[in-house]
């Protein structure tokens, strides 16, 4: 048996022996990742930095702030959530006891990506954990510093057979993906989710694919373009365009484009300085090849700002293009990086046709001080999730599930939704062996005619012929409930 | 280009132009559905007849009835179900408008086997359409009658073009499957459920899969046998065994064994009298296929009721099997058919472990009148539903999710539920352009200052501290 098979068995034998049924273990797990963040949030913020040359801001507030919430929020709740739901009685079940049943699927595999490499696989093992399952987590191996600091401390805070961390590449996964799990949560590219997707159909395994797309940001003539331009600065060029929620490119009449590239230019010098290559805010891409490709979006397009980029450092300078062709590349794949295309349109509803003419995106922005505008622009196309008004900032608030549609995914996490998706969530009726004679007329052999809905509906009257509850009480029986 | 490629893009043309978005539309086809089943029962009954000799009982209880109570329930509910639901807000979004909109997905195929064909395709497609998608219905073709009257009658009480019927067996679902969906669900095998996932990868399509697995039924010392074996017998026997929740397999002691099997006897021959065959309240099977399959079960163990098959008419009597061994077909498939396999057990934890060592079924049964037994059965075990001294009475309750887990299923539907399935759960926050002072710290160029103060925050134990 290879290594991974060996380690995902264990972590089943470990589920399977119960010790995660009760919730103070899953409480007390929780309670240590909690700790672990506290006590080594030094470790993580180096590995971040290593990898993405992220600050130490940056590593709390747009990763571990975010995983800690998640865990204050998830210990306070969990047994309200993880508590019988009762549910509404039909007339024939009022001496029953009808209730959901929240139960953990057994083992749940997390395959994490590179971007907010913390978080994205931190995060969703909060909810699994809470759930009751054993986790396997599978970081990326791009982000090389996180996934050896996870491998390090995660059995040094959890139990070891529950919650093993796999690190490896793309044989590594593919191997990992062979093996039977209950639940698997991809975040990662359109691509490898359908290969995920694919392997988890061979054992009928339920998936959350967590993808991207092209998130569109509309601005409207009639808005504050010192604000808009001010959040959406920042959303766009955080993490240097490596956000799957960033805005992808813009929307707007030719006659604010002008502006809006002043008020960007503005903005990213507020943040970043002269030269953004010397701020510590700044942010470096992945690798070689993802800064190659970035670079070569550029190639061919009106530049209004930036357009440089360094390969040793694998910088690249803040970068607003303009008056962009929709046939261009840029604008055929998600960028995932700091550049920043605007796309002329000459009104709201050319705007929307744009958008429903490509993929539903992840995330939708859409900036005005008109509420009719924001309201069509909602109504009128679909999307993971929307902010208007600012960027990103819709993820960041627990009460609402993060997960994409069509093209950018399915299924969604982030606070209560996390618990209920790592959960089975089990239909329970408990009935009483006493009082046969109340089921009697469910039995056959049935009246030889079938009476029709409308009659005494079980009350009992002439018209029912052998008498009352003979056939209308099964009629009855199946009666939904009015609620 | 197949022969579903035109259909496919008129569905999505006509989901693109808005029509089924308002509540208006979806309550007008609503209403044709449900005029459909009320101008067409007799038909209906007929066709279920001869697809299944389904007694009109029968057809009345589990297929017209319970369609038309999910098409007033959603005409009741629809305009609750479409609102934009509100979520709580943290301190930084205390200002901001944050709520879950209910989107359609777009087209959404919904593919019905042959045991239920009119409940297992109206139902789903009650959810569709309350929530708001054009609809690619593909009945079963080995249930012809039925499949019929929806591909003829059903589209006249429908608006044409955002709904159709497919039509075809395996060679036709697996092209209709290569097409793009934005919704797929599918009610059958296990085997059938991976091939339509495996499809729906390569378009990304969510899916919900009712599929199936061996139901277990449990039946402790303490009970009455009678009272037992009537509910079982209700419940296995009913549309010939047809039926994904059925009973498969009871486990109990040797005492109890002995005292069930003439119990059981007790309850057939009340239900279908002396010679179940010309009884009006049993069914037939449906295929010739499938009746040879039961047929090859029927040697399983041992028969100590019923037993006997006839090819010509499709019957098999209502059997009970004992002596069964794990190994056997009986125990490797499942039934679906009117023969319920005993096997025993000497303790309750036995029964416990047997059951855990299979797959999770679609449902399972406990029958005790110590509660605790019920309770424990339900705690040590896992499966799409549960029933506590009965058979699966849980399907009738709308307010409870009828869906598997593991290779019985993923996702679920009925009422509510249906409708949150063929949703998209769209998150929504809508910010003002104002107050943004409140988001200044959240700015670079980022000072020790901020980090301080940002770790400060992160300290105390209420904290909803996202800056953002």
């Amino acid at each position: 048996m290879s290594r991974i098979s060996e380690v995902v068995k264990q972590a089943r034998t470990a589920f399977q022996s119960g010790r995660t049924r009760p919730l103070q273990f899953r409480i007390r797990q929780l309670e240590a990742l909690r700790r672990m963040i506290k006590e080594r949030g030094q470790d993580i913020s180096s590995a971040l930095a290593a990898d993405l040359r992220k600050n130490e801001w940056a590593s709390y507030n747009e990763e571990m702030v975010y995983v800690l919430e998640e865990l204050e929020h998830m210990i306070q709740k969990l047994p309200e959530w993880a508590a019988d739901e009762p549910v509404v009685k039909t007339p024939q079940t009022q001496q029953d006891e009808p209730y959901i049943h929240s139960e953990p699927l057994g083992v749940v595999l997390i395959i994490g990506t590179w971007n907010y490499p913390f978080n994205l696989v931190v995060q969703p093992m909060v909810g699994a954990i809470a759930a009751g399952n054993a986790v396997v987590l599978k970081p990326s191996e791009l982000s090389e510093n996180m996934a050896n600091l996870l491998a390090t401390i995660i059995p040094q805070y959890l139990d070891k057979d529950l919650y093993p961390v796999i690190n490896g590449g793309v044989s590594e996964t593919t191997e990992l993906l062979k093996e039977r799990f209950d639940h698997i949560l991809y975040t990662g590219s359109t691509a490898v989710g359908k290969i995920v997707m694919t392997a988890a159909a061979k054992h009928l395994t339920p998936v959350t694919l967590e993808l991207g797309g092209k998130s569109p940001c509309y601005v409207d003539k009639d808005c504050d373009l010192d604000v808009a331009c001010r959040r959406i600065a920042w959303g766009k060029f955080m993490n240097s365009g490596q956000t799957c929620v960033a805005p992808d490119y813009l929307l707007c009449d030719p006659s604010i484009q002008n502006q809006i590239v002043e008020k960007l230019k503005k903005s990213l010098k507020e943040f970043y300085g002269e030269d953004a290559k010397k701020s510590h805010d700044y942010g470096r891409i992945i690798n070689a090849r993802h800064f190659q490709r970035v670079m070569s979006l550029i190639k061919g397009q009106k530049v209004a700002h930036g357009g440089t980029g360094e390969e040793a450092s694998r910088y690249i300078a803040p970068t607003i293009l303009t008056d962009v062709d929709p046939q261009s590349p840029v604008m055929q794949e998600e960028i995932f990086g700091p550049v920043l295309p605007i796309m002329c349109v000459h009104s709201l509803e050319e705007a929307i046709q744009f958008i429903n003419q490509r993929k539903k995106p992840l995330a939708l922005y859409v900036f005005s001080s008109n509420d009719k505008v924001i309201k069509k622009m909602i109504a009128e196309t679909s999307s993971g999730g929307v902010t208007a008004n600012d960027v990103i900032v819709h993820i960041t608030l627990h009460s609402l599930p993060f997960g994409g549609v069509g093209h950018s995914g399915m299924g969604a996490y982030h606070g209560k939704k996390s618990f209920e998706t790592f959960s089975h969530r089990r239909s329970c009726l408990l009935r009483s062996l006493q009082n046969d004679e109340a089921h009697k007329a469910r039995y056959p052999p049935s009246p030889a005619k079938v009476r029709s809905r409308r009659c005494c509906q079980g009350v009992g009257c002439a018209g029912c012929g052998p008498g009352p509850g003979a056939h209308c009480s099964l009629l009855v029986l199946l009666q939904m409930p009015r609620y | 280009m197949d022969a579903f490629e035109n259909t496919v893009q008129r569905l999505r043309e006509a989901f693109s132009s808005g029509r089924t978005r308002p509540a208006a539309f979806r309550v007008a086809q609503l209403e044709g559905l449900g005029r459909f089943l009320r101008e067409n029962k007799q038909q209906l009954q007929d066709a279920l007849a001869q697809d299944l000799q389904k007694s009109a009982f029968e057809s009345e209880v589990s297929e017209i009835a319970i369609s038309q109570s999910e098409v007033d329930l959603a005409l009741r509910n629809l305009r609750a179900w479409m609102k934009d639901q509100k979520v709580p807000k943290n301190l930084a979004t205390q200002l901001d408008s944050a709520f879950i909109r209910k989107e359609p997905f777009g087209l959404v195929l919904i593919i019905a086997p042959w045991n239920y064909p009119l409940n297992l395709i109206l139902v789903p497609l009650v959810g569709a359409i309350a929530a708001g998608n054009c609809v690619m219905l593909k009945p079963s073709e080995i249930s012809k009658s039925i499949e019929k009257i929806l591909a003829q009658v059903l589209p006249r009480y429908l608006d044409q073009s955002c709904f159709a019927v497919a039509l075809g067996g395996p060679e036709e679902t697996t092209r209709l499957l290569e097409h793009r969906f934005d919704y797929i669900f599918f009610t059958g095998s296990p085997r059938v459920g991976k091939i339509v996932m495996a499809a729906a990868a390569k378009h990304l399509t969510p899916v919900t899969l009712e599929l199936g697995g061996k139901n277990p039924c449990y039946v402790d010392d303490n009970c009455d046998p009678q009272t037992v074996a009537n509910r079982l017998a209700w419940f296995r026997y009913f549309n010939t065994g047809q039926t994904c929740v059925a009973p498969d397999y009871v486990l109990c002691s040797q005492e109890m064994q002995e005292r069930l099997v003439p119990a059981l006897q007790n309850a057939i021959t009340r239900f279908y009298g002396d010679d179940p065959r010309s009884s009006p309240n049993l069914g037939r099977i449906i295929s010739q296929k499938h009746f040879k399959r039961l047929q090859g079960l029927l040697r399983c163990g041992r028969v100590v009721i019923g037993g006997q098959s006839e090819e010509n008419n499709l019957y098999i009597a209502p059997t009970v099997l004992v002596d069964v061994q794990e190994t056997e077909p009986v125990m490797q498939e499942e039934v679906f058919g009117p023969i319920l396999p005993l096997m025993t057990v000497r303790s309750l934890d036995e029964a416990i472990d047997f059951i855990n060592h299979r797959e999770k079924p679609l449902a399972l049964y406990a029958f005790s009148n110590n509660s605790q037994v019920v309770k424990q059965v339900l705690a040590r075990t896992s499966s799409g539903g549960f029933c506590g001294n009965d058979g699966f009475m849980h399907l009738t309750l709308a307010s409870l999710p009828f869906g598997g887990v593991g290779t019985s299923g993923m996702g679920s539907y009925h009422g509510k539920f249906s409708f949150d399935t063929f949703s998209h759960h769209r998150a929504c926050l809508l910010r003002s352009p104002g107050m943004e002072k409140i988001n200044d710290f959240r700015y670079p160029p980022y000072s020790p200052r901020n980090l301080r103060v940002l770790l400060m925050a992160m300290e105390e134990r209420s904290c909803s501290c996202t800056l953002l």
